[in-house]
């Protein structure tokens, strides 16, 4: 080694980073040491299988996206379902309306309820009259139609002293229909309700 | 001080004294130690292995020259920056001021090269596989450090003759 090597050897050997910054870096090393992170030193280096890998990766972020794409999936599905069961009531509401207004002659002819239901074989329910409809309301007929897609008797009412026709629908609770909430709207100048009640659809529609 | 933190400091001083040897300048030398300490202890624990330490010196000294070159509107403030103080004796106080100044003159391959060679003690083969480079390249290397150096040092002797020659004259 020549002089020059040797000067160059002396430099080197002089430099030294400030203390500062060294002590700043070995507590960096102390800190890591006490509180290991767990992608760290939780797995030792050597022999470390895809489980062990597995079970230090550090799972927060992955949790977090697939959080927020269930919450993403569920909002889409709820929107979804909301969409087809407001589908759903709108058409029931117009087929009660629809019905109501065509006016289609009665099948069957009575004054009593009993006499109706027995006309009515192929129900695969009892006929009876919601609480709502009261003595008010005199019985003229009964006919099949469907709502839904689900057989429904159609009974026609009118009102004793008005006069005033009213349309009864009265059908059983299938899984479609069962999607639709009770409510009240007013489709083409006719007032048409639905609800449930002792297990069974009504619906009633009425010129306003 | 504990053994081990006696340890973690000599090397921590091996790493910045092959930083300098990189990059020329004694604060981006700290701060490219700094840099690489915190990913190494963050990725691999607290005891960081030297080799380690040393590839992952060299590989961020690498990225931001290259992070210079491919974006050199960020580099020419920086550049100038780095250039007005690649030398600043501050930082060299007690040290040998020509030398460092002559080694501030040197291409970083060429001081890095001369580093492992003259302090670490590698042999041109052993530089050869860390800097992956070939043994003829290394060696042209260390030569062309060495020749550069000793031109700088006797540039600077000559100066310092004839300044004294001049004195030397004005006070007789």
């Amino acid at each position: 080694m020549n002089e020059q090597d040797e000067r160059v050897r002396d430099f080197y050997e002089n430099l030294s980073m400030s203390k500062d910054r060294v002590e700043m870096l070995l507590k960096v090393a102390e800190d890591s040491a006490e509180a290991p992170s767990p992608g760290v030193t939780a797995v030792p280096a050597t022999g470390m299988g895809w489980r062990s890998k597995l079970s230090s990766m550090q799972w927060g972020p992955w949790l977090q996206t697939a959080m927020g794409c269930a919450l993403i999936l569920m909002v889409s599905l709820w929107m979804h379902t909301s969409g087809s069961q407001t589908e759903l009531a709108t058409r029931t509401l117009r087929e009660v309306a629809m019905n109501h207004t065509t006016r289609l002659e009665p099948e069957f002819r009575g004054s009593s309820l009993a006499m109706l239901d027995n006309s009515m074989h192929q129900l695969p329910f009892n006929l009876v009259l919601p609480k709502a409809i009261d003595s008010a309301y005199e019985l003229i007929g009964s006919r099949y139609c469907s709502l839904g897609g689900v057989l429904t008797a159609h009974v026609r009412l009118h009102n004793k002293k008005s006069g005033k026709p009213l349309s009864l629908f009265v059908t059983s609770n299938s899984a479609e229909l069962t999607k639709i909430q009770s409510q009240q709207q007013k489709l083409e100048g006719v007032e048409v309700e639905i609800w449930r009640e002792g297990g069974l659809f009504f619906a009633s529609a009425q010129r306003s | 001080m504990s053994e081990r933190e006696t340890s973690l400091e000599a090397l921590l001083q091996a790493a910045y004294r092959y930083a300098h040897a990189l990059c020329g300048h004694a604060e981006m030398a700290e701060d490219l130690v700094h840099e690489s300490w915190l990913k190494v202890v963050d990725k691999h624990g607290p005891s960081p292995d030297r080799a380690l330490l040393f590839r992952v010196i060299r590989n961020l000294f690498i990225d931001g020259v290259r992070h210079r070159t491919r974006f050199p509107s960020d580099s020419f403030e920086e550049h100038s920056i780095t250039d007005a103080t690649a030398f600043d004796p501050s930082h060299y106080a007690s040290h040998d001021l020509v030398l460092a100044q002559g080694l501030s003159e040197l291409r970083s391959v060429e001081r890095e090269a001369l580093f492992l060679w003259v302090f670490e003690g590698h042999t041109a083969a052993e530089i050869a596989t860390l800097t992956n480079q070939s043994r003829g390249t290394v060696l042209s290397q260390i030569h062309r450090a060495k020749a550069k150096l000793k031109k700088s040092l006797d540039q600077h002797q000559e100066q310092s003759l004839t300044v004294v020659k001049h004195t030397e004259k004005k006070s007789s």
